[in-house]
């Protein structure tokens, strides 16, 4: 087995997306190719493959948070302007009002989805905190 | 000199070098090793994900280039790359005058 398929199966192993592991492949292929022979060098595929798998784990971990936070901003905002307008419709014109049918429906779904996602994202995020409280380092596996 | 002495400065080292021309992983680090005359003795693989590492903070780009029918990835500074690059460098020339006034 070469050293670039030691690398195939340690990329696979450490669950490194498909997109990424093959530009690994394709970029240490060519190193391979300008310089046969030169796979010592390289140091080891396992090595080599758990470092990818922490970058990449690691810049994931960022977008989550961001993701995380932008899903309770939007939820907040859904949550606000569906509040606002049902708190208009108790008014005027009147639940008998077609338009007022119209938008009860999707503020009512508005807010329960909205209360719904902000828990869930919340309450992951908590649990994550409390269950890592003491880890100077997340693993890969735990933040990819 | 081993990988460790380097840790904390590749990404400085690499940028430097892509910054004189556009380059594949190969290419920099056959530069990186004749600029320092063959005193960074580091595994030649772990340049790899450093690049992925600077393209991903937005300090280098690449695109896929063919050449002699095989495909490569050849990487180039962006502007915040350049910006990055003169200020490690501000950096450096610090930490080496302050090192070599109490080294002697």
């Amino acid at each position: 087995m070469s050293w670039l398929d030691d690398l195939v199966r340690e990329l696979h192993a450490r669950g490194v997306p498909e997109h990424e592991h093959r530009r690994i492949v394709y970029e240490l292929g060519d190193h391979i190719a300008c310089e046969p022979g030169c796979e010592d060098r390289l140091g080891d595929p396992r090595a080599l493959a758990t470092t990818f798998a922490d970058e990449l784990s690691a810049a994931e971990a960022g977008s989550s948070a961001f993701a995380t936070f932008v899903a309770l901003a939007a939820a907040a905002v859904v949550l606000l302007v569906s509040l606002v307008t049902l708190a208009r419709l108790a008014h005027y014109p009147g639940y008998s009002d077609w338009i007022s049918i119209l938008l009860f429906f999707p503020a009512l779904l508005g807010m329960a989805v909205a209360f719904q996602v902000a828990l869930v994202a919340g309450a992951l995020s908590a649990l994550r905190a409390l269950r890592r409280r003491r880890a100077v380092q997340l693993p890969a596996q735990e933040i990819a | 000199m081993k990988t460790d002495t380097l840790n904390g400065q590749l990404d400085s080292l690499i940028l430097a070098t892509v910054a004189e021309e556009p380059a594949h992983g190969y290419a920099i680090l056959q530069r990186l090793k004749e600029r320092s005359s063959g005193a960074f003795d580091l595994a030649e693989g772990t340049i790899y994900p450093a690049l992925h590492r600077l393209e991903r903070d937005g300090l280098l780009s690449s695109s896929w280039s063919t050449d002699s029918g095989r495909r490569r990835r050849v990487y180039r500074v962006t502007r915040a790359g350049t910006s990055a690059l003169e200020v490690r460098r501000r950096e450096w020339k610090q930490f080496t005058l302050a090192v070599a006034a109490v080294m002697g």
